[in-house]
């Protein structure tokens, strides 16, 4: 922690007589400490440091000390409210009216308006909420976010139902906007950000208790170094991964950098994007990553509709490469967010082979996807000649004798695009159910369109029903 | 005299450098490693900018108190020691009365030793957080200074806090 305001002027000084002369003229040379020395040598920034160290409401009582430490409590930047149950409460006249939530709810509200500091450095509120605080907790959120709070948990657990779905608290749209949270925690909240979320400088988030059944919960734009996210319907249960767990939950993705990741139950799941990278991936402990794309894929054997990187796809051509088969998908849709180059083939045939339902295969290139680049020793590792890589394929795919029906590609790039030939080629050739393949490919001067379109639609196709589409897109 | 690109150096080298350190209050004297003295950011800053002689006085810190603060910085300049074994050493040094604390921590936030003030805080916290506020008052050398009807209005703005409350 950092407290720049503790440490005086004095510091700086280099001048060690100064002090010296200060003691010697106005008191004896032989150390006795009277509380008037020590009052007037605690500075209010050290007192203010020692009361945040205090649980907030004993913090707070220290202002019927003196005049002086009225007001010290509102500069303590770390505020974090904890409900208690109190036994004395419970008196025995039954017309007592005393509502200690309330009390608790007036008390977090006083303080917090009362705060002096510019910038908070946490807020924590933990108690059991219910929609008559609706307001009250708006305005905390509220000056949590004006006052550029680093930390902020709003938790609000109850001792039973854990799974009530009524009475949640539904976060402010201004919270997603706000870039100086660097730790969230919400727990019994509604997470919907209905715009762009702009936690920019998010390093830690847990959701708990959360049901997401209808909600979609996407972060993207969080890049960060080490981008270390919580993410669980249950107990965190190692902040430095990234932990996923929800059963009801629906979409799920997952973008940025991660220095690990894991998925829990996601039973419920039908979309699943993985758009990330690992951190120092492959270079130093290939063997735990391909290991960790494994687990990953395996909680996902379940969904539908599968949207994947270039990192990871480079990781299954790894696997590809080593002999390792990607766990078995009953994936229906698969979308491959990268270009067709030599780093990601063998990644493709590892999928085809795994997913044997395979009806729908999207090749594009997505924003995100540009965000994250092919690793050089990838290429190098796999030393295989790419250009006749489909037409060197032995084995038969089940997917394509039997399920998959449409290929889009769609931001095709022309860099690679002898690789993107051979592969169209490939899936005619082999795909005997295809019904429709869309190829939507930029325009680009110095190339004639047609010629590209009159080789594509020359090649030989194994599915008499198939339609070849190409549309050549303008810029 | 040291300069700022030697202290590496002398760290690690077999003849190590040493400073000295003057209690102002009670002359007394103490000779520590340069890098063991280096934790505090004070004495850095003086030593980086040749203001430090061969004997650095410390103003306001009684020989006493010194001696706690050499003894955690000793304890933090080992770097095999574990952070269980720091752990147990800090809590150590301030098991001490509470105004051996307060002396502790203006020492701290004098020469600038972040982990010493985190600890000393901490435990004067700890040791004030259920005390009735008369013995904090004495503690910190506190002087009433509310009528009595100013103080029970004060007590009456925060209820909850309050509550249960002597």
């Amino acid at each position: 922690m950092d407290f720049p305001a503790i440490t005086g002027s004095d510091n700086e000084s280099c001048d060690p007589d100064r002090h010296r002369k200060r003691r010697n003229t106005d008191q004896s040379p032989v150390y006795e400490p009277t509380s008037v020395d020590r009052i007037s040598d605690l500075h209010d920034s050290l007192l203010v440091h020692i009361l945040s160290l205090l649980p907030i409401e004993d913090a707070v009582k220290t202002q019927v000390l003196s005049k002086r430490w009225q007001h010290l409590f509102t500069h303590i930047p770390s505020l974090v409210f904890r409900y208690v149950y109190r036994d004395s409460y419970h008196s025995d006249d039954e017309y007592d009216e005393s509502d200690p939530m309330r009390d608790f709810v007036t008390f977090v509200e006083k303080t917090l308006t009362l705060c002096n500091c510019s910038k908070l450095k946490k807020l924590g509120v933990y108690f059991e909420y219910d929609s008559d605080y609706v307001c009250n907790v708006d305005l905390w959120a509220c000056i949590a976010a004006g006052k550029g709070t680093e930390e902020l948990h709003l938790e609000f657990d109850s001792e039973e139902d854990f799974f009530d779905e009524s009475d949640r608290y539904e976060l402010p749209q201004l919270l997603y906007s706000n870039s100086s949270f660097r730790e969230l925690r919400f727990s019994r909240c509604h997470v919907v950000p209905k715009g762009v979320v702009a936690w920019n400088s998010l390093k830690k988030l847990s959701i708990g208790y959360v049901k997401l059944s209808d909600d979609k919960l996407v972060l993207r734009d969080i890049w960060e170094d080490i981008w270390e996210d919580t993410l669980s319907d249950e107990e965190q249960i190692d902040n430095s991964d990234l932990e996923i767990s929800g059963p009801n939950l629906q979409s799920l993705e997952i973008l940025g950098h991660l220095k690990s990741c894991r998925v829990g139950d996601v039973s419920s799941l039908v979309d699943a994007t993985l758009n990330c990278d690992l951190l120092n991936l492959i270079i130093d402990d290939d063997e735990s990553v391909l290991n960790m794309l494994k687990g990953l894929l395996k909680s996902l054997a379940h969904v539908k509709n599968i949207t994947l990187g270039k990192w990871v796809m480079q990781v299954l051509s790894m696997m590809e490469a080593q002999g390792l088969r990607s766990p078995l998908l009953e994936c229906e849709c698969l979308t491959l967010d990268t270009d067709i180059q030599k780093a990601v083939l063998p990644g493709i045939a590892n999928l085809l082979e795994s997913s044997p339902n395979l009806k729908t295969l999207v090749i594009t290139l997505s924003s995100s996807g540009y965000r994250q680049y092919f690793w050089p020793i990838v290429t190098e590792l796999l030393n295989y000649d790419e250009k006749h890589y489909w037409t060197s394929q032995k084995r038969t795919f089940k997917c394509l004798m039997l399920h998959l029906t449409e290929v889009k590609f769609s931001g095709v790039s022309w860099n690679y695009l002898d690789l993107y030939f051979s592969f169209v080629q490939f899936l005619l050739k082999n795909a005997r159910v295809l019904q429709k393949m869309v190829i939507d490919a930029p325009r680009e001067d110095g190339r004639n369109p047609t010629e590209v379109s009159l080789k594509l639609l020359s090649f030989p196709r194994s599915s008499p029903n198939v339609v070849v589409m190409c549309s050549e897109r303008n810029g | 005299m040291a300069s700022a690109p030697e202290n590496e150096k002398n760290a690690s080298a077999p003849e190590k450098k040493t400073l000295t350190l003057k209690s102002m209050i009670n002359n007394e004297e103490f000779v520590v490693d340069e890098h063991v003295a280096l934790q505090s950011v004070t004495i850095k800053n003086m030593v980086d900018s040749d203001c430090a002689g061969d004997v650095i006085p410390v103003p306001t810190i009684s020989g006493e108190i010194l001696a706690l603060v050499i003894e955690y910085c000793k304890n933090h300049a080992n770097p095999s020691a574990s952070e269980d074994d720091l752990k147990k050493a800090d809590a150590g040094i301030v098991a001490k009365d509470i105004y051996t604390l307060i002396d502790l921590v203006l020492a701290a936030n004098f020469l600038d030793i972040k982990g010493l003030l985190e600890v000393t805080s901490q435990k004067i916290a700890d040791s004030i957080k259920d005390l009735p506020h008369q013995d904090v008052r004495e503690i910190f050398g506190v002087e009433n200074d509310y009528t009595p009807e100013e103080e029970a209005a004060v007590r009456a703005e925060h209820d909850w806090a309050f509550e249960g409350f002597p």
